[in-house]
């Protein structure tokens, strides 16, 4: 089995990710762009677990952990974007520079 | 090896159900802090019980590794679970002015800091890198909340920042979980550690970068510098009450994991990260100090001096697993005084605001004797002076990478630590030698942050003088 | 014997620990009294523990209390040889003297309990230097000097002076502390251990030239730092900030002298490496004719006595320098006694002209205060080097064993010789401005004569300052028999004076080089005092502009750093090297706080790059 082909998919899915988080200014594209990023490392895990053949399927069962652990992380992210949004009436993460230096 | 034991996941079992139970009470009863306060205490203590007990069965043994080699209980887990849980009450102790001031969001408070011990003590336990991942997680999106608890605009601030970079880092350090898992085929640490220690790759850049993006996303929940940019933001920003708590949970939890997965299944490539390590330490050592020096808010200036404390920790690691014991020792001694001072700011600045302006410790000396001689002695602690667990601390990690042969890394460190003195002193010069601000009362101090300030205050005298109870505990508890 | 060892290091900690608490509401003048006791008790005790020594019965005591860094090999223990034996009765002794003056002096100071407080830490600090069986509790001696002397040099922290001056020693301090620290942590990683008996008796066998002489010049830049040599004296002129002359007097007598027995203790170290010894002698000449120069043209009484005690401080370096460690030992005793003499009767003269300190503002003192006058011409003597007072005996000493040496170091004994010859001038200058010649008093002070108990330690200083010299002449070298064990324990080869009748000719010399400087100075002063802020004289009362010199080299000469810090820096305030140092530093750090921007994306970044810059360097150690 090849996997070439699913290790180039999944890295090119992260750097956008990376892509997104670096030029997005608002918090909720941000938030979908580190989802984007955790999708490109499940393409992975679940490439290597098929290919290193493993009795336990520890690939694809981590990659259900990824989920249910991203899941919990959206309900939180998105939590405090909406109470950020709520104090200041934007969602732009450039307007969070209370504190810097 | 796949027999199950509960004493393995005791104390996490302990601290939830502590949480669940303190959840479910609140909604059906609506009792008082005090009862908050008695579950949490009771679940701490259980926790705190089995991680001895852990330690009194597993130390100087092998790992026993339980559930399908997902969790360790060895000396190493059972010392964390001692300083985790010890931390965790000694932290809401001291924050526990925040939980009042949280009217019935105190209940959600509490739990949150009981669920984020189980994560901390969870990733010490770990044995295989899923378990480390959900561990890593448990604790980070309690602490995303913990920072935001109050939701005023500087607390909102810190949340977010912190979970942005938090879930970034996090998302880089799952690829370098893929990349090792692809290396080696399985992610149980132990079969890692065997798999690489029989077989030679003769390609072993897949592993490499993988180790690479492992000590990127540990290094971040360490705050290793160039991965400590969130820091200060989040220190200032989080309600005083909490932060020792998240800075000294961060560090415990972050060096723990990075303790184990650099020396159990990474161990045959040392050579190869333990260089970046010592240059990510030096970094971490020179950009702390030298950003510590131009703060003036006292919260900013420790999270830049956690930076340089991460650095010197992470220098103990270039000697591979020789070097667990010193970072043992310095990170929990140091875990102890973070929470020590910031109970100090508590009171000063009160456990629900952010930021903590130097100025206001101005003549804290004649307001508070006994805030400001704790938080003196933190900082004669942090900046290493004799006859304190900082200086113990220092001499060993500076031991254990000189044996290593970094002994460029330990001339620089030396460096940094005279000029870190600067920035420590001169909170003390503020304290005793400037006058309090236009009419400063005498503080009134509960009895929380002052039993948190004397308890750590005693602990960082009392193993500064008196260190080998402590080391020779250590010495039985790593059997790596 | 241990246990009152113990009792002794530990009776000033308890001193210090109550008044801590309690001082502040004791009323005056307990605080003092219960301090100068524990010094005093402390000094019996030692004296006590160390009759053995003294009366030869045994060479050395140790006491370990416990075992404090097992990992390392480093315990909590206690060496009591001679040579402890005799800096713990001077650090004691002298300590007491201190402390019962002053409770006269600080009457009336409104943290009296405080200051007592400090006192008493400094003096635990003091003896756990001196008598350290190994290199890390000498750390934490040498350490605990430093804050207790830093918090005493900015007792007074609300002048602005005192404050800088503080920070400026302590700045200093720390450039010196940290070649002591990488001295120790080469030491650890050749021997293994930091215990005195293990490193300096596997040195001859273990230690190559090359890494003793590293060693042992880091070690110097650390005993430089605290015994205020070049290049690192700038912070002891300033130090005379702290209460007059008490804070003064251990930064002549006690303190300061640390780093030269820290070299004398080391000694078998210095003498592997041969280069080292050579520049611990060649650095206290240098410093010795320096300092002495620019004492010649200072009007401050205090800064005339500073600028003194950095050149004797010199000669002691020359004489450890040239392992002559007895000698040097002894010019540290015999000094510790006039030097403190000198600053005890410079404050009872600042107390009776109510806080005058220009000798140009004084004149005609000897009159109206015969017992200061009569004990500062006992110790003027003394440092001037005229028989039979104390400073003769170790100054020749020492100059004699230099002479021996031949060589190179017939200059380095030029130089200390011309130094004597400075040395009985400055003094000479300064008795006549001070008590001699026409009263220049400002208008409405009366001076008068200081109460009894300044004027006692002033006696009893006067009569050490007298007799103190002769337990080691050439005809009776009581000490040296008495410190020679000491050094043999650890392998050390003392040099001496040459035999014959060279040492008689160099004492007839030296003598003629102290008359020769008491004669000029009479000469010059007796009638009149000298327009001296012109020319030459301004250069030297400036200290040869080092201050400002340091303070433009860091500031100027610091490269494209410094003038990339340059925009925020307040150039009209370059009033120090320290604080162009400390400036710099915080320059640099404002210059790299907007690194931090306070966005998220920017911090991003940050991660981004670090990741990059570790995964590029994962992927040199082994490609695809």
């Amino acid at each position: 089995m090849i996997v070439n082909q699913f290790l180039v998919l999944g890295a090119l899915l992260f750097s956008i990710g990376v892509y997104g988080v670096l030029v997005r200014r608002n918090a909720v594209l941000v938030l979908l762009s580190i989802e984007l990023m955790l999708a490109a490392v499940n393409i992975n895990l679940v490439a290597f677990g098929a290919f290193v053949d493993d009795a336990a399927a520890a690939g694809q069962v981590f990659a259900l952990f990824v989920i249910t652990v991203a899941a919990a992380e959206v309900g939180i992210g998105l939590a405090i974007v909406v109470l950020i949004f709520r104090n200041r009436s934007s969602a732009n993460v450039d307007e969070l520079d209370l504190m810097k230096w | 090896m796949s027999n199950i034991d509960f004493l393995a996941l005791g104390p996490e079992i302990a601290v939830t159900a502590a949480a669940v139970l303190l959840l479910m009470i609140e909604v059906a009863r609506k009792p008082s802090a005090r009862v908050w306060g008695w579950i949490a205490g009771i679940g701490i203590a259980a926790a705190l019980g089995l991680s001895i007990a852990g330690w009194v069965l597993g130390r100087g043994t092998d790992a026993n590794l339980y559930f399908s080699d997902m969790l360790a209980l060895d000396g190493f887990s059972a010392f964390g679970g001692i300083v985790v849980f010890t931390l965790t009450g000694i932290g809401l102790i001291a924050g526990w002015g925040l939980v009042t001031s949280l009217r019935r969001r105190g209940a959600e408070f509490v739990a949150l800091v009981l669920i984020a011990a189980a994560g901390m003590h969870l990733m010490a336990a770990s044995a295989n890198l899923i378990m480390l991942f959900i561990a890593l997680e448990v604790a980070s999106i309690s602490f995303y909340v913990l920072a935001g608890i109050t939701r005023n605009r500087a607390a909102d601030e810190a949340a977010l920042k912190y979970f942005l970079l938090g879930a970034f880092a996090s998302a880089v350090f799952l690829y370098g979980i893929a990349l090792v898992f692809a290396a080696t085929g399985t992610l149980s640490m132990a079969g890692q550690e065997s798999f690489l220690g029989e077989t030679i790759l003769l390609r072993p850049g897949v592993l490499l970068a993988g180790i690479a993006l492992l000590i990127v996303g540990l290094g971040f929940k360490v705050s290793a510098a160039p991965f400590h940019v969130w820091a200060p933001d989040v220190y200032q920003g989080a309600p005083s009450g909490v932060t020792g708590f998240l800075a000294a949970g961060a560090k415990v939890g972050g060096f723990a994991a990075l303790a184990r997965v650099l020396t159990v299944p990474l161990d045959a490539y040392l050579d190869d990260w333990a260089p970046a390590v010592a240059v990510v330490a030096v970094a971490s050592v020179v950009v702390g100090t030298l950003l510590a020096i131009a703060q003036d808010d006292i919260k900013r200036m420790l999270a830049y001096s956690s930076v340089a404390h991460a650095g010197f920790i992470l220098l103990a690691l270039t000697a591979g697993d020789a070097g667990v014991e010193a970072v043992w020792f310095y990170v929990s001694t140091y875990a102890l005084q973070v929470v020590g001072a910031f109970a100090v700011v508590a009171a000063v600045s009160g456990p629900d605001t952010g930021a903590s302006p130097l100025d206001s410790y101005a003549g804290l000396g004649k307001r508070s004797p006994m805030m400001a001689a704790g938080l003196g002695l933190m900082m004669i602690a942090m900046g290493g002076i004799p006859m304190t667990t900082g200086f113990v601390g220092k001499l060993g990690v500076f031991r254990a990478a000189i044996d290593a042969g970094y002994l460029w890394a330990v001339v620089t460190a030396l460096v940094a630590t005279v000029a870190g003195l600067f920035f420590y002193l001169r909170v003390i010069v503020r304290m005793y030698m400037d006058a309090p601000g236009g009419d400063a009362p005498a503080l009134e101090v509960g009895r929380g942050p002052a039993w948190a300030v004397g308890i750590t205050s005693a602990a960082t005298i009392v193993l500064g003088i008196a260190p080998w109870p402590l080391l020779n505990m250590l010495r039985d508890a790593l059997p790596f | 014997m241990e246990t009152l060892i113990t009792l002794a290091l530990l009776l000033p900690l308890a001193g210090f620990t109550f008044l801590a608490f309690f001082g502040t509401r004791l009323p005056e003048p307990w605080p003092g009294v219960i301090a100068t006791t524990t010094a005093g008790l402390s000094f019996v005790l030692a004296l006590i523990a160390g009759l053995d020594v003294i009366g030869g019965g045994t060479e050395r005591l140790t006491v370990t209390w416990f075992e404090w860094l097992p990992a390392l090999g480093v315990e909590a223990s206690f060496l009591y040889d001679p040579l402890s034996v005799l800096m713990t009765l001077v650090v004691t002794g002298v300590g007491s003297l201190i402390h019962a003056y002053s409770i006269g002096y600080m009457h009336g100071d409104e943290r009296y309990g405080r200051f007592f407080a400090y006192m008493n830490l400094f003096l635990f600090s003091m003896l756990t230097l001196v008598t350290g069986s190994n290199f890390a509790v000498l750390f934490v001696g040498w350490e605990l000097v430093g804050l207790s002397s830093y918090l005493l040099i900015s007792f007074w922290f609300e002048r602005p002076t005192a404050a800088a001056a503080g920070k400026k020693a302590f700045v200093v301090n720390r450039i010196g502390d940290v070649g002591f620290l990488v001295a120790l942590m080469l030491i650890f990683n050749t021997f293994g251990t930091l215990a005195f008996d293990a490193v300096f008796g596997e040195a001859p066998a273990a230690l190559g030239t090359g890494l003793a002489t590293g060693i042992t010049l880091m070690l110097l830049l650390g005993a430089a730092g605290k015994s205020a040599q070049l290049p690192l004296y700038v912070w002891l002129p300033d130090a005379m900030e702290g209460p007059t002359p008490v804070s003064a007097l251990i930064h002549a007598a006690t303190m300061v002298t640390a780093g030269v027995y820290m070299v004398a203790r080391t000694g078998i170290l210095f003498e592997l490496a041969p280069v080292s010894a050579g520049v611990v002698a060649t650095v206290g000449a240098a410093t010795a004719l320096f300092a002495a120069t620019i004492a010649v043209a200072q009007f401050d009484i205090k800064r005339v006595l500073a600028y003194s005690t950095i050149s004797q401080l010199g000669y002691m370096f020359m004489g450890v320098g040239a392992a002559a460690h007895v000698a040097g030992v002894f010019h540290l005793m015999t000094h510790a006694f006039f030097k403190a003499l000198l600053f005890l009767g410079a404050g009872s003269v600042i107390h009776g002209m109510a806080g005058q300190q220009d000798m140009r503002k004084m004149g005609g003192l000897a009159r109206v205060m015969p017992w200061t006058f009569a004990t500062m011409a006992v110790a003027w003597l003394a440092i001037s080097g005229i028989p039979p007072f104390a400073g003769f005996w170790s100054k020749d000493e020492i100059l004699a064993v230099v002479f021996g040496r031949g060589g190179g170091w017939t200059v380095l004994w030029a130089i200390g010789l011309f130094t004597a010859l400075l040395t009985a001038f400055y003094m000479t200058r300064m008795m006549w401005m001070t008590f001699g010649g026409k009263a220049r008093w400002d208008d409405g002070v009366h001076p008068h004569e200081s109460p009894r108990v300044m004027v006692v330690p002033l006696a009893v200083l006067g009569v050490l300052s007298v007799v103190g010299g002769l337990i080691n002449t050439p005809f009776k070298p009581t000490l040296e028999h008495f410190l020679e064990p000491a050094f043999e324990a650890f392998h050390v080869h003392l040099a001496h004076p040459p035999e014959g009748a060279t040492p008689w000719v160099l004492a007839f010399v030296s003598i003629a080089a102290g008359l020769i400087g008491i004669a000029a100075a009479t000469a010059r002063y007796r009638s009149r005092v000298p327009d001296e802020e012109r020319g030459a004289w301004k250069l030297l009362n400036r200290g040869y502009y080092v201050d400002d010199a340091y303070a433009a080299a860091f500031v100027v000469g610091g490269g494209a750093a410094a003038r990339w810090a340059a925009a925020s820096f307040d150039q009209k305030g370059i009033d120090g090297a320290v604080n162009g140092v400390a400036r710099l530093t915080g320059a640099v750090a404002r210059r790299l706080r907007p690194l931090q921007t306070g966005f998220v994306r920017s911090y991003a970044v940050a991660v981004l790059v670090g990741t990059v810059g570790l995964l590029a360097w994962f992927m040199t150690r082994g490609g695809f």
